[in-house]
């Protein structure tokens, strides 16, 4: 018998216009910053947003955002809980606070079908997602459960980083998931020529981002984030998706 | 309440399931409810026989079962239930029955301390079985 949740898994999603996937091979690339800033951009913005953390062995977007998440509210199902500037947050952190879960890939797999069949979006412009490191259950899972998705592939300049993201491009691709491109983060002077070595030569290039010393002060406070030079940046791969912000750095 | 949408999943599979087969109807449902995420049996019922209340005398052909949590350490191979925990606080138990891998935060290995295990039985609502009657003279077909 088949699962009865993935039943509902597009219902839940049905008034969610566009889902924006934050993937990468490596870890420590900037998944959560970039996650977390482009959904508290698009809400600055006028989008209704909405954030799923599904790096439940990372879980931070909550920290970026400033959030202490307890348990939600039920009303037909789960409500995402409110975070600042209206974005609409929801992931493993509001069940566990900030105790590690030793979840194995089965559990997984079975968390991530519980979220996405009991928790009520409504009616959002935009899911931003985000995902684990590497080509696990969540990416796996995610991709086959939830069609239109739109992948965004991070990496940083590194050919470590940069060979492993086109691997999880070339498996994405082997299923039919639509990668929008990828971005470059932690550019430094002189590093940011990630070209010549074929290591990501079929994704088209969303824009870079520069290593920023400032990133870790800005944790955590909303107002200084939409206004920081990481925001600056993720304008332009935000653009480069086809949102529109009109507002731009106080 | 969290049990509609879930009641809802079966609902739509359910449903799912009579569309493929033109004609027939519903003789039953056999749900198995893991004790871990403390599934309100009446919500959920009513629930679903709201969702379905096209289908005569639905409340009678939802047939539920309870089965109870059992977790084995991955690190020491200890098996255990749920009835011999009774340290997880009420707000614990809540965030279990919204998300129940959420226990692997509040539980340990009762014999190694461990929190690498799993859970082997009892987790979620599960859908054992659809039952359906198919139209008079279907079999007559083959």
């Amino acid at each position: 018998m088949s699962d009865p949740r993935l039943s509902v898994v597009e219902r839940r999603l049905a008034k969610v216009k566009r889902i924006v996937v934050f993937a990468s091979g490596k870890g420590g690339v900037g998944k959560s910053s970039c996650s977390a800033t482009s959904a508290l951009l698009l809400a600055h913005n006028g989008y209704k947003t909405g954030l799923l953390d599904l790096d439940f062995h990372g879980a931070s977007d909550h920290i970026i955002l400033g959030m202490e998440p307890g348990l939600p509210s039920e009303e037909g199902g789960i409500l995402p809980i409110e975070g600042p500037l209206g974005v609409k947050f929801m992931g493993i952190v509001p069940f566990t606070g900030n105790h590690g879960v030793a979840l194995r890939g089965e559990a997984i797999t079975d968390a991530i079908l519980e979220l996405l069949a009991v928790v009520v979006w409504g009616e959002l412009d935009v899911l931003v997602v985000d995902m684990p490191p590497g080509i696990g259950e969540a990416i796996l899972d995610f991709s086959r459960w939830v069609d239109r998705i739109e992948v965004v592939l991070i990496s940083t300049p590194s050919i470590l980083s940069r060979q492993v993201a086109q691997r999880l491009a070339e498996v994405l691709a082997s299923g039919g998931v639509n990668t929008r491109g990828y971005l470059l983060n932690m550019v430094r002077d002189g590093n940011d020529s990630a070209t010549g070595d074929g290591a990501e030569t079929k994704a088209r290039l969303l824009g870079r981002i520069p290593y920023l010393e400032e990133l870790e002060e800005e944790i955590g406070s909303p107002s200084r984030i939409v206004s920081s030079r990481m925001s600056d940046s993720l304008r332009e791969v935000l653009r480069n998706l086809s949102f529109e912000l009109p507002f731009q750095r106080r | 309440m969290h049990e509609w949408a879930l009641a809802e999943s079966v609902a739509a599979t359910i449903e799912e399931e009579l569309a493929r087969h033109t004609g027939s109807t519903l003789r039953g449902v056999n749900l198995l409810f893991g004790e871990l995420q403390n599934i309100d049996k009446e919500i959920f019922q009513t629930g679903l026989a709201t969702l379905l209340e096209s289908i005569p005398k639905v409340e009678e052909r939802i047939n539920i079962e309870t089965e109870p949590a059992r977790f084995r350490c991955g690190a020491c191979g200890a098996e255990w239930d749920l009835a011999s925990e009774t340290g997880l606080s009420e707000d614990q138990r809540e965030a279990v029955h919204f998300l129940p891998e959420a226990v692997q935060a509040f539980l340990h290995c009762p014999q190694c301390g461990g929190v690498d295990y799993k859970v082997t039985a009892g987790r979620g609502v599960t859908l054992k079985s659809i039952e359906l009657d198919e139209p008079e003279g279907s079999g007559d077909a083959q």
